[in-house]
């Protein structure tokens, strides 16, 4: 644990569970900066390896496939074809008129990743990315989407490397429960090219400056990702975890606490050491 | 083993960290079941009264529906199961405005909530009580022994006596829990077996009270909830859309999902109930308490009593000779109320700790020398001994680190531009107790590789109870974290106590670490050795070429434990910004110095802590639930109406925790955190709002409209 370079060996587990959860049979490289990248941000006593045997056994137990999930259902009404791309594969879908982009994916498509918080475009829970920008999934009637480029959380991690915002929430705790995270990520990840490409916010100080790239302070972080609610409370976090990305700076991560000389405060680092 | 890493204590990542953020975390609606029906409640227009016609056949007729599910054809069920707020379609009677009057199952969640449309209704309708102050005086002593009238001394010659004294009203709204998962169920049946993956912190409590009111053995049901979308007390006791989603599902013999939308959350699965609490408060010219009086009157159900223990802080936080706590409830045409994060402590605590504010600006003494002037030695609610109180440690290290010294006794002194800058201080307490929970651990070895499975029917709806048991197990057996796999979440597990009222942590991972020594134990003795330094579990399956061990332990809390009063405490440190043209308030820092025994991993845990204050800060300034009090619905029925706060409401916040071994309460030292972060916080936003403005706001929330 003292030692970072010693994290750097992925362990029989990780390789297996990442694998298993970025849906990719390509085997992890020994080498390779994306890897060492998730490795500094997910320590190797970490989530990773214990998730691999939660995973197993949660699918042994409760995880039935639906049989043709995509094809037409006898009860469609109103069908209407849809071709779209989803996460980089080409879905076609008989959908109800009806059906939202969001029910679509989580009824149809198997992707249960985003979540149903409230279906009014109130919650941020539902949050894709279409064509690059952050879209409420469950304002979107499916029937729109064709053509269209839709990236889900189930597609943000590239090859064997978690997507840097994903990596950069475990790291922060950037969540508890986790239901409204796959929003959070997906905002936070539109976000990073709202930013580069100087859209203005509620607390842009001048919003008739002329666009450019843009360095977010916390407030407009925090103004950007509002559309998210997190009824946890983990908006701190969120920031640390979205700045981290933003700025490409490690953002210090603190635990106080008060003994008899009073408080103490120790960097992540330290807390590991001291129990080492 | 010599290098053996010590885990419990460290920041690690949560172990299921990585499913959260991949989009694999599986909740109650992600399990892709064959063949499943889908079903949508619809609910009643009026509060009381009775349904005189309901006619389904439009809604019969509509493309794709299976069955319309009402009081006219559900099965007979055991409405006095464990279900709480009833609405179990067992009579056409109707008890509060959105009660489920019935279900559409249909092939498609479209087909389901369009034909739910179709059904028409109509009602008796009779005097329906929804308004809490023309009933207020009705109120009556609650039933549950828990809130019986306590007191002692004389209070009210004391109190009419005392030259120094505060009496006032605060009164604290409704609130919604709103997790961000709706509640919401798949039912599965298999001949008389039924599955329901349906998010629960008390697994063996949802299983119970399903088997009971569906009339089945408890091992003919099982819950499967392996991760929860939140739920802050309304995922504790179980209510109708659990039992509404077995029946469909046995009806149309399919499974069934059925989700509660957004807007049946607000009246489907308990609430805060609205508090009126009087306090009075006195004390001598030195600020030596001399009484303190707490008489709480509330609403609940027609059919059922829940009264929140608003009273509580005011039990143990004080020493005071003489003392009165009451409670007085109404029955309403609402919801059951519900525990809801920081029962009773949260809004108790907002009354009680603004009456000490109040009296320490009347005294002219600091708020913390006033608090730390009548701290008790022991517990002045029952005499008995504190097992540990770290009270006076989180005031004097919070006030080092807010820097509480530049704050001015009187208010308005710290103006900058047009806010007014505010400073607060609130403390708060929380019982510390551990519950009855079985485990069982399971080593298997293959050649040098030795991996443990933890298994109980715990719970973890965020609060990192994956993680903390991991750490536990690993150090207990001497394993590397990386072999332990921890299964919670499922009744089919050795059953557990619940992830409510702080008492998971503490059951849970005793229960975990009990299995672990006890495994340890067998195993040494197995190998009939004797040995000088004990060797680890591990160990013990290497040399002695064991490839499979398992044990199990029902944990208890310690025989001792009740000749203590255990609990945590904190100090709440709030910085205002008052606009002082709009009255928009915000706390841009907060400081929560708590003391809650051993803190099993420092990052989890100081999420818990600042998920616990951001609740507060929505009890002190947005969340308020209106009833109109014609017709008894909420007019707050969406995020856009009910404002829980989002991310830019939030300034900075601190948590700093106490240093504190305290094995009394149970043997890790376990207090629990769920709960505590929530207490004190909104009475520390409402004394700084009186430091900036001079004003104080004895109704919360603290809207701009009160301000200006």
């Amino acid at each position: 644990m003292e030692d970072e370079s010693k994290e750097l060996k992925l362990t029989d587990d990780e390789q297996e569970l990442l694998t298993e959860l970025l849906n990719d049979s390509a085997k992890l490289s020994e080498t390779g900066k994306s890897r060492r990248q998730f490795l500094r941000n997910v320590s190797a006593a970490s989530a990773a390896i214990l998730a691999t045997q939660m995973l197993a056994e949660q699918k042994i137990v409760a995880y039935t496939p639906i049989e043709n999930v995509s094809g037409a259902s006898s009860a469609i009404e109103n069908g209407v074809k849809v071709v779209m791309k989803v996460n980089g594969a080409e879905k076609s879908l008989n959908v109800d008129s009806r059906m939202t982009l969001l029910d679509a994916l989580r009824e149809r498509l198997e992707l249960t990743g985003s979540k149903k918080g409230c279906d009014h475009g109130q919650c941020g829970a539902c949050t894709v990315i279409i064509e690059g920008r952050r879209v409420l999934s469950c304002l979107t009637l499916a029937a729109t989407c064709e053509g269209k480029e839709v990236t889900t959380i189930e597609g943000l991690a590239k090859g064997d490397a978690l997507h840097p915002m994903q990596a950069a929430f475990v790291k922060h705790d950037g969540f508890q429960c986790g239901y409204c995270t796959p929003g959070q990520i997906c905002s936070a990840v539109a976000l990073l090219s709202e930013a580069k490409n100087g859209e203005a916010s509620y607390v842009t100080a001048d919003v008739r400056a002329k666009a450019r790239a843009i360095q977010l302070s916390d407030d407009e972080i925090r103004e950007r990702m509002s559309g998210n609610i997190c009824r946890c409370g983990a908006y701190p976090n969120i920031v640390a975890a979205i700045k981290e990305v933003h700025t490409g700076k490690d953002v210090a991560q603190t635990w106080q606490f008060a003994g008899e000389t009073g408080v103490a405060i120790f960097e992540n680092a330290e807390m590991n050491k001291e129990g080492a | 083993m010599n290098e053996r890493i010590k885990n419990v204590g460290q920041a690690m990542n949560r172990i299921d960290g990585l499913l959260k953020v991949t989009g694999t975390a599986t909740y109650a609606t992600d399990y892709a079941i064959k063949n499943t029906a889908y079903a949508v409640i619809f609910k009643s227009a009026i509060a009381a009264g009775k349904i005189i016609d309901l006619d389904t056949s439009e809604a019969e007729k509509a493309a794709g529906v299976l069955a319309v599910i009402t009081h006219k054809n559900a099965p007979k069920l055991n409405a006095s199961g464990g279900i709480r707020g009833g609405a179990l379609l067992q009579s056409p009677n109707i008890e509060f405005h959105g009660q489920h009057i019935g279900l559409v199952v249909a092939e498609t969640f479209e087909q389901a909530r369009y034909a739910a449309r179709l059904v028409k209704v109509s009602y008796e309708k009779t005097d329906a009580k929804v308004d809490f102050e023309k009933h207020e005086k009705e109120a009556v002593t609650p039933k549950d022994k828990d809130r019986a009238e306590a007191s002692r001394g004389d209070v009210e010659t004391t109190f009419r006596n005392a030259e120094y004294k505060i009496e006032a009203v605060y009164d604290t709204p409704i609130e919604h829990h709103q997790p961000m998962e709706p509640h919401a169920t798949i039912a599965v049946w298999e001949g008389e077996k039924v599955t329901l993956y349906n998010g629960s912190q008390i697994v063996n409590g949802a299983q119970n009270a399903a088997a009971s009111t569906l009339n089945l053995k408890p091992e003919n049901v099982r819950i499967v909830t392996p991760h929860i979308g939140g739920g802050f007390g309304s995922k504790g006791g179980q209510w109708a859309n659990l039992i509404l989603a077995a029946v469909a599902a046995k009806v149309v013999n399919r499974p069934v999902k059925l989700a509660l939308t957004r807007q049946q959350m607000f009246n489907s699965v308990g609430l805060r109930q609205r508090n009126r609490q009087k306090i009075r408060l006195a004390a001598t010219k030195d600020g030596k308490l001399t009484a303190l009086a707490h008489e709480t009157t509330t609403h609940c159900a027609i059919n059922g009593e829940f009264v929140e223990p608003c009273g509580d802080c005011s039990k143990v936080m004080y020493d005071v000779p003489n003392s009165l706590i009451s409670y007085r409830v109404v029955p309403m045409n609402i919801i059951l109320p519900t525990y809801t994060r920081g029962p009773g402590k949260s809004t108790g605590s907002f009354a009680l700790e603004s009456a000490i504010d109040e009296l320490a600006y009347q005294l002219k003494i600091d708020p913390i020398e006033f608090r730390l002037k009548n701290e008790p030695a022991k517990d002045p609610s029952n005499g008995k001994p504190w097992s540990s109180r770290a009270i006076v440690q989180c005031l004097k290290e919070g006030a080092k680190a807010f820097g509480w010294e530049k704050r001015k006794i009187e208010p308005r002194q710290n103006p900058q531009g047009n806010y007014l800058i505010g400073y607060g201080v609130a403390a708060g307490t929380y019982p510390a107790r551990q519950r009855d929970t079985s485990a069982t651990v399971k080593l298997t070895r293959n050649g040098s590789d030795v991996r443990s499975s933890i298994e109980l029917a715990a719970s973890d709806l965020g609060t990192g109870t994956h993680t903390i048991l991991a750490q536990t197990a690993a150090d207990a057996l001497g394993l590397p974290i990386n072999k332990i796999g921890v299964r919670i979440g499922d009744s089919a597990l050795p059953p557990a106590a619940g992830s409510v009222g702080s008492v998971g942590a503490a059951s849970f991972a005793n229960a975990v670490n009990d299995a672990c020594v006890k495994i340890t134990d067998e195993l040494i003795a197995k190998s009939g050795k004797q040995f000088f330094v004990r060797p680890t579990a591990a160990e013990m399956m290497a040399s002695e070429n064991i490839n499979e061990f398992q044990t199990r332990v029902h944990a208890k809390p310690p025989a001792d434990a009740d000749k203590y009063s255990s609990h945590s405490f904190n100090a709440n440190f709030a910085e205002v910004w008052v606009n002082d043209s709009t009255g928009m308030v915000k706390v841009q820092r907060f400081v929560a110095v708590t003391g809650a025994g051993k803190i099993l991993n420092p990052k989890t845990a100081r999420s818990q802590i600042i998920g616990g204050n951001v609740w507060g800060i929505g009890m002190a300034l947005t969340e308020e639930s209106i009833l109109d009090s014609r017709w008894g619905n909420f007019v707050t029925r969406s995020f856009a109406d009910y404002h829980v706060p989002s991310n830019l409401d939030i300034g900075s916040i601190e948590p700093i925790f106490i240093n504190e071994e305290d094995t009394i309460p149970n043997k890790l030292g376990i207090k629990g955190i769920g709960e505590i972060g929530i207490v004190g916080v909104a009475a520390a936003v409402a004394n700084a709002v009186f430091n900036a403005t001079g004003k104080r706001i004895r109704e919360l929330p603290i809207t701009p409209d009160k301000l200006i």
